[in-house]
């Protein structure tokens, strides 16, 4: 394990959330992700994950039960294909980076999504985002694509893939789905 | 902050998307004063008798109580897309119709109102670079749509050229010829060079959003009108501005001229018809040719910034809440200008292209090309390419792929004959290769197929090798072609992938070593996936196929008699493209050879990161599927299972075993050390390889290297893999030097590496490490 995970502090608690919670933190959890964001998302946003996927949503907390990091993802099966889990959202409250945080919580999340049954998993970042990425690819996660100009702000981002399973031969999705044509080498 | 529909947002903020805060109002503290404030006023009542309106406040409260708090109300059609595209009201981030109190809906700004000539210098220059980053990308909203001056222009929809104009409704308002006359004929310039921009786009191939937006938010380029027209408001603006030599200095009026000048020359530049025509080139030169004066009279205008204002956006038909508007300096705006009119003016040389093999080094050298061409360039290239069924304007798709099918498998053959065409006999063997060459071309039909009912046409003799008499080999022409390309394509797709800095280091070698944090080396081979190991399998399995392709066209030129000298001719051709694929393709398999094994050496002595061990997430067979996922719906070449793939990787480990570094037998550092230097020694004599071809490449003539038209790109290019390989072979020449003098040392205490990032490489497809002594 890397020196981060190893310093993270240790009185921190890591709690999966719950709507019981939702009145607790949820104020709180929009707030360190708006804080990155150059253009926030509606409480809705913040709902549809929360509501149909709260088990898959870590907080990490002081021992005042303040926010210092949130992970948000769902799982559901992509394209009619694969379960496909997918990292929504991730943050750590600034004084509190470098320490493993994000990489406890990340974690945590994927480990729920594996008990789950997840055959992938999903997420887009991007490309200058070195911590995160570094994050992701410690833990195992491929660059699959980088996708153009994909946020708002023209920048592009790279699409992160973890593979759980072998992919079964059947699942024919996204630009794979295109008949090919048989361009073989002639048979001698 | 990463959702994968966060673009949809543009598409989606409509009213029925508008979801409403249940919970704030059923749950949150003061949710009585909240009811207290909807309840009074009785409903505006519609004058229409058909529709009664109703207050529904109470209804609403009374629904939303019976929620919990979170609780989500959708159906099950409603995805994340839409919930992204979900909005609140009354939060200024996403409501464009917010206020803050005082605020005034309408942008405050006179357009009427006179202008100094610096004013409108600097509202020129504005614009221009307004007009630049729409071509970079950004929508209209946020660049020359922000310009109270085209708003007033273009809406109400001028219905004449003459309604075009700053004062819309008085026929003869405030404001002064500058505005009148000169601003305006500019504007009507600029406008309707935006239209033939955004139609030639939007004629091609592009990434709708990622790389353009088309959208006009309603409003029209003035595509109704006439180019002659608004050039001649334009010479009319530069007739007065050259009288104008009493009320302006010298200065000011060359200065204005140069910008009249260049919006005249810009708009002939980008004009539809006749874009075909070589002559274009010319007129992106004298573009050219305007800029340094543009650049150095900039520092005379006086820029307006209220005359631009992100208000404007309002009144534009759009359910985007209010984007921030996108600036880019003078200096960058010529730049990116710069760029268009050079790009313009090269990309007429791809008329004297012609044949497919050189059409296709053009287009992948020129594309290419660092900074890429801007999107209404490439976008110009595509047309000049093909349009209206043409190739270059003048050649048919067929001619193209007939030349190309007789360059590369079919010289001088009987299938590739243009007069096969004219037979109307059914019985003549040529009508039934016509039929079926013609399927082949415009459909992509079966290639085997096809080859196989053809062989009794052209009564192809096939190939019995002597130890295998009574066994026939045929040659399947277009299946050959076809799997060609598709090889091809293959390897631009492995190396596209450097280009984009999809890959990690640790993948480049096809294996990593962990190394424990204990001082003895523990060594695990984790066979990764192998992207240059994967490169130079394609690269070979290409080598395999030229040389079959050589085969039968040998054989089938030692079966004519009497060749005439138009056959000899067409075999030369073929021979020679096929000698140059071989030497470019064998090429490509060393280089890529010689780097997976430099990775591996690396990885091996712990020089290159290696991730986390072991992986917490995913294993090797894993990370490897998911890397050749693209490839696994492409029947052949067959990607290699992993443990065909993992085995062909150790080769160059010594067969070391794959697996948990605990089941390891420590070995020690002599050992280890001895197997890297073995792997050197493979990378070394790859590299040497490498090097004496791809020197051998950068002097082939421009003829056999298909490179006419764009020779000197196409040579800078392979001169910079030159420069890669060298680099990579000096790196190798560091290594062993340190290596032979460290034989039990820690290699991590003699050599440093440094990755170089893909935009600091010599070439971007070759990823030449930095390795140092320390
Ligand atoms: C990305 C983010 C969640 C990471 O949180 P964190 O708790 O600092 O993450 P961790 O400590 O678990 O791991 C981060 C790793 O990146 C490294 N890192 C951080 N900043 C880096 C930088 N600028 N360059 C290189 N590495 C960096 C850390 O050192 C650590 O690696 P290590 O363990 O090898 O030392 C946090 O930076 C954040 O909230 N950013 C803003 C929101 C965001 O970008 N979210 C991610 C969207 S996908």
């Amino acid at each position: 394990m890397s020196k981060a995970t190893l310093d993270a502090p240790a009185e921190l608690r890591y709690v999966q959330y719950h709507s019981s919670k939702e009145r607790t933190y949820l104020s709180a959890i929009r707030q360190l992700i708006s804080d990155d964001l150059s253009e926030p998302y509606s409480i809705y946003v913040y709902r549809y994950f929360l509501y149909q996927w709260g088990d898959l949503c870590f907080m990490a907390l002081d021992e005042d039960e303040s926010l210092i990091g949130v992970v948000i993802s769902k799982l559901e099966p992509h394209r009619g294909g694969p379960m496909r889990g997918y990292i929504a959202m991730l943050a750590v409250r600034e004084g509190y980076r470098g320490k493993g945080i994000a990489t406890q919580l990340v974690r945590k999340t994927l480990d729920v999504m594996i008990e789950r049954d997840a055959d992938e998993i999903a997420l887009e970042t991007e490309v200058t985002n070195t911590a995160a990425m570094k994050l992701y690819e410690r833990l195992g996660f491929l660059r699959s694509k980088r996708l153009h100009r994909y946020y708002l702000n023209g920048n592009s981002a790279f699409r992160f893939m973890l593979l759980i399973k072998e992919k079964s031969a059947a699942y024919e999705y996204e630009d794979e789905a295109q008949p090919q044509l048989p361009i073989r080498p002639p048979s001698t | 902050m990463n959702f994968e529909v966060v673009k949809a947002i543009a598409q989606l903020r409509k009213p029925g998307d508008l979801m409403a805060d249940f919970s704030k109002l059923s749950s949150a503290p003061d949710h009585h004063d909240v009811r207290q404030q909807h309840h009074s006023p009785l409903p505006p009542q519609s004058k229409s008798k058909r529709i009664v309106t109703q207050n529904v406040t109470s209804e609403f409260f009374a629904a939303a109580s019976a929620l919990n708090t979170g609780q989500l109300v959708k159906d099950e059609y409603f995805t994340l897309f839409e919930a992204v595209g979900a909005l609140e009201i009354m939060d200024p981030k996403m409501d464009s119709g917010f206020l803050t109190s005082g605020e005034s809906v309408e942008h405050d700004y006179d357009v009427l109102r006179e202008l100094l000539p610096e004013e409108v210098l600097g509202i020129m220059d504005q614009m221009l670079c307004f007009e630049m980053t729409w071509h970079m990308g950004h929508p209209l909203s946020q660049s020359l749509f922000t310009s109270a001056y085209i708003d007033q222009l273009l809406w109400p929809d001028p219905k004449t050229l003459e309604q075009a104009r700053f004062e819309r409704d008085k026929t003869s308002g405030p404001g002064n010829k500058l505005l009148h006359l000169v601003l305006r004929a500019y504007c009507l310039g600029l406008v309707k060079t935006c239209d033939f921009v955004r139609r030639r786009i939007m004629s091609e191939h592009y990434y709708e959003e990622e790389d353009f937006v088309v959208s006009l938010y309603h409003r029209k380029l003035l595509d109704d009108f006439e180019l002659s027209d608004i050039s001649t408001k334009i010479e009319d603006a530069m007739a007065f501005v050259t009288k104008e030599i009493e009320s302006m200095d010298r200065p000011f009026r060359d200065a204005l001229l140069n910008r009249l000048q260049l919006r005249k020359t810009l708009l002939s530049a980008v004009q539809s018809d006749g874009f075909l025509d070589r002559q274009r080139a010319r007129l992106w030169e004298r573009c050219l040719e305007l800029l340094p004066m543009l650049s150095q009279t900039n520092k005379l205008g006086v820029p307006i910034e209220n005359s631009f204002g992100i208000k404007i956006q309002r009144k534009l038909a759009s359910s985007v809440p209010p984007r921030p508007i996108v600036r880019i300096s003078f200096d960058e705006a010529l730049s990116r200008l710069s760029g268009i009119c050079q790009n313009g003016r090269d990309a007429y040389r791809i008329l004297d292209s012609q044949a497919g093999t050189r059409l296709m080094t053009f287009v992948l050298t020129y594309q290419s090309r660092i900074p890429q061409p801007s999107i209404y360039i490439r976008c110009l290239l595509q047309s000049l390419v093909f349009s209206e069924m043409r190739v270059l304007g003048t050649i048919s798709l067929k001619q193209l792929l007939f030349d190309d099918f007789e360059e590369l498998v079919l010289p001088a053959d009987i299938l590739v004959d243009p007069a096969n065409g004219d037979i109307e006999a059914p019985q003549d063997p040529r009508f039934q290769i016509s039929k079926r060459m013609d399927a082949f071309v415009t459909k992509a039909a079966d290639a085997e197929g096809i080859d196989t009912e053809l062989r009794k046409y052209t009564k192809e003799e096939p190939i019995r090798e002597l130890s295998a008499p009574n066994e026939e080999i045929w040659s399947f022409p277009l299946s050959s072609w076809a799997y060609y390309y598709k090889l091809r394509q293959m390897e631009w797709i492995v190396q596209m992938g450097f280009e984009l800095d999809i890959y990690q280091v640790d993948e480049l070698a096809g294996m990593y070593w962990y190394l424990d944090w204990k001082p003895l080396h523990r060594p695990c081979v984790r066979a990764e996936v192998a992207i240059y190991r994967y490169l130079q399998h394609l690269a070979s399995t290409r080598l395999q196929h030229i040389e079959r392709i050589r085969t039968f066209s040998a054989h089938r030129l030692k079966r004519i008699a009497n060749p005439t000298l138009k056959q000899k001719t067409s075999f030369r051709r073929s021979f020679s493209f096929l000698d140059f694929a071989t030497l470019e393709a064998s090429a490509t398999q060393s280089f890529a050879e010689g780097l997976s094994c430099l990775f591996s050496f690396l990885a091996h002595l712990g020089l290159i990161p290696a991730p986390y061990h072991p992986l917490p997430y995913g294993t090797p067979a894993l990370r490897y599927s998911l890397r050749v996922q693209p490839f696994l719906s492409v029947s052949l070449p067959e990607v290699p299972s992993y443990p065909e793939f993992a085995s062909r990787v150790s080769l160059h480990t010594l067969e070391r075993d794959a697996g948990d570094p605990s089941h390891q037998t420590a070995s020690t550092k002599i050992e280890t050390n001895d197997q890297a230097v073995a792997i050197l020694d493979f990378a070394d004599q790859a590299l040497k390889a490498a090097r004496k071809d791809w020197e051998a490449i950068s002097k082939t003539k421009a003829e056999t290297a298909r490179c006419v038209g764009c020779e000197d790109w196409w040579r800078a290019s392979v001169k910079n893999i030159v420069r890669a390989c060298i680099t990579a072979n000096i790196m190798i020449a560091t290594s062993k030097k340190a290596m032979s003098k460290a034989a039990s040392q820690d290699a991590r205490e003699i050599l440093k590496v440094e990755v170089v990032k893909s935009n600091e490489l010599y070439h971007a497809w070759w990823m030449v490490p930095r390795i140092l002594p320390k």
